[in-house]
């Protein structure tokens, strides 16, 4: 089984969760905001194209807005394929942490 | 909040700068989301937070945009090429014919340019050369070159702002010997490459020296100056400084002094010997005198001077001298003497203007021709591509990224054209330079090349490429996809077909005016060189005496009991040569103040019959008549018609102290070219042999045609007999005549070949452009048979609709070409009268040919099988 990657998990997730307000800003914004990090656009936007190239996720443009120059948002959504992604991905969270509750060092 | 929005907004210039390098690439949503980003900042922490934050994304996702950028255009390039390169494919017979077309266009226009170039670069490579003139007299009608004696020395002293002046006379042709050091090896030539001039002339013209320099050079007046060219020939490889060349019988050998460079091909004053002007005084010239006007008087003025100023200060300066004189002084640039010189007594072998403008316009036209070619066959050949068109337009192309696609689909055509094109003029040069007598080289990387070609291809590749550009990027896709411009539908596009209709035209205008001229110009030219010269000059052969002297006799004897020699006689100078020119003639009833400028040239008996000269009056010089060889000249009808002599036979005449009287009137000979008019000239009788000086004597021998080889053989063995040590030379006369219409010659031919060029091309074109139509219209071809459409009816039809523009073209290509060819004939003093029938001629060969180019293709729709271009409908 494929798993998916570090960064491919984060905005699956976060775009779940973001339901029908997932897109460019919005995304960004949780993701620092869980990360604590800045993210580069390229970092976001090109792991967004390339997961809707390999088929994890779906977007659609909405209508333009005028805060945004007269620019439309691709809202993101996720895909079959990503849902059974994020299946196996906490599938395998769990099996790896099964058992653990608490992290120490050793004695 | 909502107040203040139109304030709050991003830094401007990122904001631009960020647009410019996303846009034509990337998702607008990401400059949506930027901007949105921007205005959360702002409610959150306030402007300047916000504007910093912009900042700092732009530049952090500058090296991902970039790259996107590069990635992308790439992408976009590369379809181009792909698209551009399967259509040249697709389009086989097309392709090669545009290519083709293109490529004989190029290949002419760069070997007119290299043409014209060298013409126009005569004497430029002087230094300082806009400082450099000769000196023109003009009398208001006449101008001359040749000036006072005693100008050049007196210009020198009197103005500071004259650097340099030199005195210069073309020679005759004559014989040189050279004798080695060991006097073993005698080297002897038949040379016309001598001069005559002041040894300042090394300093006007900034010679370069080879062996020796400006000191040693002439300094003694029997010394001489060679080319390198001439030490090699004379001397080999001996050093030439200290050896001697003869130039008359029996005198004192003249000194090598110093030998320079080459001059460079391209100067009008070509000589290989320089001979001290000293010689004029020792043969009896005033060369200080302000009466005489016999040399060339070259000048080098200081930097900056003016020229005008300067002529009318050496034109007071000459009144000074002369209370009458009555000549303007024309101060004529060096650079100019080539191509613009119409002066009497010039020098032989200049260029005429006029060529350089008749190829100048020859390859604006063909340039012309190729590229409406290239318009028409791109135009027709997009049509087919405007699914092409509609689908980029609507996957976002821009209207003006489709442009520079298809002006760089032009442009690529244009440059593999003209690499086609370089390689032929690389191969054919070696035959042009042989063919026009030039030494042209082919260097991309000179400037000047560098540049026309680049020109070329922004003619052919943008100006060709852009009006099928936007005339394909203008295309509506929605039109495009609904069918309304159909491929099919020739006539479809109004203003695309008459703006087409008006290049075939055009083109075959051009056609009928290139042929009627190259008939035009032919003609002119062929009855300048075969207009009757009063003579005749084949089977004459003719030797130059050299120093044989008295051994003439014995050759003469010899070859006259040859059956294939029947005649021979001598004269001073050779046809071609002006001879002599004599000041002080008179004779009775000549006006006391007239002031004359007389050729004089000597003959031997029999030199009149044997070229068939007529006499008009009196008679011949006879050895019957003792006086002849002193005191006895004949004259030509010119002479007698000029000064105006009423019963000249017996009239009393001197020539330079001669006294004699006129025995015979000659009829008048174009000696010299038709571009000369004939002038007044009085011949004496060249009889003593012993008393000659110079080396200008010729020996000439009429053969007979049929056994030319034979008679040859003869001459040959009888001077080797009689005059072991000195090789025979011998040339034709016709030959020498030829040389004279070898400009003439070469520009008919070359003139022939580019109008062969352009109707090619032309031809090319039309045949494209019959091969697109009759495709597109093969559908209604084959319905119109269906219905019952005789394949007459159709063969009519089809060709009507290209004749028709080909018969207006010729209505107007007739008086366009009447009118430029009448204007050009005006600048001649001999000429041919345009006849209709050239007119005639040339609109029934466009015809011809058009409809030759026409026919295999409409032949081959008629033909086609109505089944197999309908079955899909």
């Amino acid at each position: 089984m494929k798993l998916l990657t570090r960064q491919e998990e984060l905005l699956l997730v976060i775009i779940y969760k973001l339901k029908d307000n997932a897109y460019g800003v919005t995304i960004g914004l949780e993701l620092e905001e869980i990360t604590e990090q800045e993210w580069t656009t390229g970092a976001l936007y090109d792991a967004l194209y390339r997961m809707e190239k390999h088929g994890y996720i779906k977007s659609r443009l909405s209508d333009p807005t005028s805060i945004r120059g007269g620019r439309s948002k691709r809202i993101y959504t996720v895909s079959q394929k990503g849902i059974e992604g994020l299946n196996s991905q906490k599938l395998v969270q769990e099996k790896l942490w099964d058992g653990i509750s608490e992290l120490k060092l050793s004695k | 909040m909502m107040n203040n929005r139109n304030k709050i907004r991003p830094p401007f210039l990122v904001k631009k700068l960020f647009e410019v390098i996303l846009a034509p690439y990337t998702e607008s949503s990401e400059l949506g989301d930027a901007e949105e980003r921007f205005f959360l900042t702002y409610e959150k922490y306030g402007l300047s937070k916000a504007k910093m934050w912009y900042r700092k994304n732009f530049i952090l996702s500058l090296p991902r945009n970039i790259k996107n950028t590069i990635i992308w255009s790439f992408i976009m390039y590369s379809n181009y090429i792909k698209i551009a390169f399967r259509n040249f494919i697709k389009n086989k017979s097309f392709s090669i014919i545009n290519v083709t077309g293109l490529t004989i266009g190029m290949a002419g226009i760069i070997f007119i340019f290299l043409w014209v170039n060298d013409e126009l670069s005569y004497d430029n490579y002087h230094n300082d050369a806009d400082d450099l003139y000769r000196i023109v007299y003009s009398d208001g009608i006449n101008k001359q070159v040749k000036t006072h004696t005693a100008l050049a020395a007196a210009l020198k002293s009197t103005f500071p702002e004259v650097v340099e002046t030199a005195r210069m006379m073309p020679s005759a042709k004559i014989t040189f010997k050279s004798i080695s050091k060991d006097g073993n090896t005698q080297r002897v030539f038949y040379e016309n490459t001598m001069i005559i001039a002041d040894p300042s002339l090394l300093d006007v013209f900034e010679y370069k020296f080879i062996k020796g320099d400006r000191n040693s050079a002439f300094s003694s007046p029997d010394n001489l100056v060679i080319t390198e060219r001439m030490a090699m020939k004379y001397f080999g490889d001996e050093d030439p400084i200290g050896n001697s060349l003869y130039l008359m019988a029996g005198s004192q050998g003249r000194k090598v002094s110093a030998v320079i460079e080459n001059p460079p091909s391209n100067t009008h004053l070509k000589f290989d010997i320089i001979i001290h002007f000293g010689i004029m005084d020792v043969m009896g010239f005033d060369t200080n005198s302000w009466d005489e006007t016999y040399f060339f008087t070259y000048i080098r003025l200081a930097k900056d001077t003016d020229r005008n100023l300067m002529s009318s200060k050496i034109e007071n300066f000459i009144n000074n001298y002369r209370a009458d004189n009555k000549y303007k002084v024309i101060l004529q640039p060096v650079q100019d003497i080539y191509l613009h010189s119409d002066f009497g007594f010039d020098l032989a072998g200049l260029g005429d203007s006029q060529f350089v403008y008749i190829f100048t316009c020859a390859a604006i036209i063909i340039l012309t021709i190729a590229c409406i070619n290239f318009i028409n066959l791109s135009t027709a050949r997009y049509l087919p591509r405007s699914k092409e068109v509609g689908m980029r337009k609507i996957v976002g192309a821009k209207k003006g990224q489709l442009i520079i696609q298809y002006i760089g689909e032009s442009v690529m055509v244009s440059v593999f054209a003209i690499l086609l094109a370089i390689a032929i003029v690389k191969y054919f040069l070696p035959e042009f330079n042989n063919f026009t007598g030039k030494n042209l080289s082919f260097n991309i990387l000179n400037t000047n090349i560098g540049l026309t070609i680049l020109g070329i291809i922004f003619i052919t590749g943008i100006l060709g490429g852009l009006y099928p550009a936007i005339f394909m990027a203008s295309f509506k896709p929605i039109n495009i996809l609904k069918g309304k411009i159909q491929s099919g539908n020739f006539s479809g596009h109004l203003s695309n077909n008459s703006i087409r209709k008006v290049l075939v035209v055009m083109q075959f205008i051009v056609s009928v005016v290139l042929i009627a001229g190259s008939i035009i110009i032919n003609n002119q030219l062929n009855y300048i060189k075969d207009k009757k010269l009063g003579f005749q000059k084949e089977n004459i052969v003719y030797l130059p005496m050299g120093t044989i002297g008295n051994d003439y006799h014995a050759i003469k004897q010899e070859l006259m009991q040859d059956p294939n020699i029947t005649g021979i006689a001598l004269s001073n100078y050779l046809t071609t040569d002006t001879g002599n020119e004599i000041k002080n003639v008179e004779w009775e009833g000549k006006d006391p103040g007239a002031e004359v400028l007389i050729k004089y040239k000597d003959i031997g008996y029999d030199y009149l019959n044997l070229l068939g000269i007529e006499m008009k009056e009196g008679r011949d010089f006879s050895r019957e008549f003792q006086a002849d060889s002193s005191d006895s000249f004949i004259v030509n009808e010119k002479f007698v018609e000029q000064y105006e002599i009423s019963d000249p036979i017996g009239k009393r005449l001197d020539v330079n102290g001669k006294k004699g009287e006129i025995i015979g009137v000659v009829e008048n000979v174009y000696y010299l070219s038709l571009y000369n008019e004939i002038e007044p000239m009085i011949h004496g009788l060249f009889s003593d042999l012993t008393g000659r000086r110079a080396l200008i004597e010729v020996i000439y021998i009429r053969i007979d045609g049929q056994n030319v080889t034979q008679a040859l053989d003869k001459i040959v063995n009888t001077w080797k007999k009689i005059v072991p040590n000195i090789p025979p030379e011998y040339y034709f006369l016709d030959a020498e005549y030829d040389k004279i219409y070898k400009t003439e010659q070469v520009m008919g031919t070359l003139i022939f070949y580019f109008t062969l060029f352009g109707i090619l091309i032309a031809c090319m074109g039309l045949f494209g452009l019959t091969a697109y139509v009759t495709e597109q219209r093969l559908k209604e071809i084959c319905v119109r048979k269906i219905l019952g459409a005789s394949k007459k009816n159709i063969l009519i039809n089809l060709s009507n609709d290209f004749l028709k523009w080909v018969v207006l073209a010729i209505i107007i290509g007739i008086p366009v070409s009447y009118f430029a060819l009448n204007t050009w004939l005006e600048n001649f003093a001999y000429k041919i009268n345009i006849d209709w029938k050239i007119f005639l001629f040339s609109a029934v060969s466009v015809l011809i040919i058009a409809s030759i180019t026409l026919s295999y293709h409409i032949i081959k729709a008629i033909r086609a099988n109505p089944a197999d271009s309908l079955r899909y409908e």
